[in-house]
């Protein structure tokens, strides 16, 4: 019930549920002189604020589902290019446009996701580069192919407010495979 | 995929058709080839929203006899500038079909969204910009 509301009536406009300030202008005026007939309206005012936005509002936790593989795979592949252009330093001017891609995904799913800006440092598992620039790009595009079906997938199952997010990144994906043939 | 978000999207791929018509005129050799590539999948497009908007009962708006194009176009370079925001300006379309859409609709969306940006990344290349931007359709 709360989900399909949520999909109806879309995220509240910003700051429209921010319920500290109200929660602490209710508590200035309890302190300044005890509840008056001010205080307990702006009280009611509050709850009823709160109550409302938590029928409309997206859940802190869990994190929703469809950004967490595709942030992954940002991640994973920024890994994978940092290896890469490390490996063959002939790359670096095909490659580096190609992983600032990726890190600005990261950056704005992360921000969809309420994290700072993640980096590709703590990613452990990076596919060891082929010793030739042909087989590094080779294996470069088939990560990317995979990634981008990775968030083609996550569009399809994604609310309308992460849908457009997911699809661009599929679609930059789409091109990175393009430009590495 | 509500009904104007149909007509919006067929109203792109009527206007790219055309924009690829002035697009043709002015090159020659593979770019000539991508050309006809292009309008291939844009037509086939095209076409299967019209029968979808159809299906539904609606109309189908025919293309303009003619669409004012974003600057002049004179020559090659020109050309491919002007295929490139083509391109762009149909991710932008379909980009935001996508959030519109669910089911088979979005995959419709999302399928024409990576066409057209991939197609507007190999202008851009022809072009010598860079190939590629973060988010396609952010235009």
């Amino acid at each position: 019930m709360q989900t399909a509301d949520r999909h109806i009536l879309g995220p509240p406009a910003e700051g429209a549920c921010d319920d500290g300030p109200t929660m602490g202008r209710t508590g200035r005026n309890r302190r300044a002189g005890g509840p008056s007939r001010r205080t307990f309206v702006l009280a009611a005012l509050a709850v009823g604020t709160v109550a409302g936005c938590d029928l409309l509002r997206e859940p802190a936790e869990p994190a929703p589902d469809e950004l967490e593989p595709v942030l992954a795979g940002a991640l994973d592949l920024l890994a994978a290019y940092q290896a890469a252009t490390t490996t063959h330093a002939t790359l670096r001017d095909l490659l580096t446009p190609l992983a600032n891609d990726h890190q600005a995904h990261a950056d704005r799913l992360a921000k969809q996701l309420g994290r700072p800006s993640p980096s590709a440092s703590g990613v452990p598992a990076t596919p060891p580069i082929p010793g030739t620039s042909a087989g590094t790009k080779r294996l470069l595009a088939a990560l990317e192919l995979a990634a981008q079906r990775t968030a083609s997938a996550a569009t399809l199952i994604a609310p309308a407010r992460h849908a457009e997010l997911v699809a661009a990144i599929a679609a930059c994906r789409a091109t990175h495979v393009a430009v590495l043939r | 995929m509500s009904t104007s978000e149909l007509v919006t999207a067929l109203a792109a791929e009527h206007a790219a058709l055309y924009g690829y018509g002035v697009v043709g005129a002015h090159v020659t050799g593979a770019a000539r080839e991508s050309v006809k590539e292009a309008e291939e999948a844009h037509r086939s497009r095209r076409d299967a929203l019209a029968r979808l908007i159809a299906a539904r009962g609606q109309e189908a708006t025919p293309a303009e006899a003619a669409y004012t194009l974003p600057f002049p176009v004179t020559n090659t370079s020109g050309a491919v500038k002007l295929a490139t925001h083509i391109e762009e300006r149909a991710a932008a379309v379909w980009r935001a079909a996508v959030s519109a859409t669910a089911g088979d609709d979005r995959k419709i969306a999302l399928a024409a969204l990576i066409d057209c940006a991939t197609r507007a990344s190999s202008w851009r290349r022809r072009a010598g910009l860079p190939g590629t931007v973060p988010f396609p359709g952010d235009h």
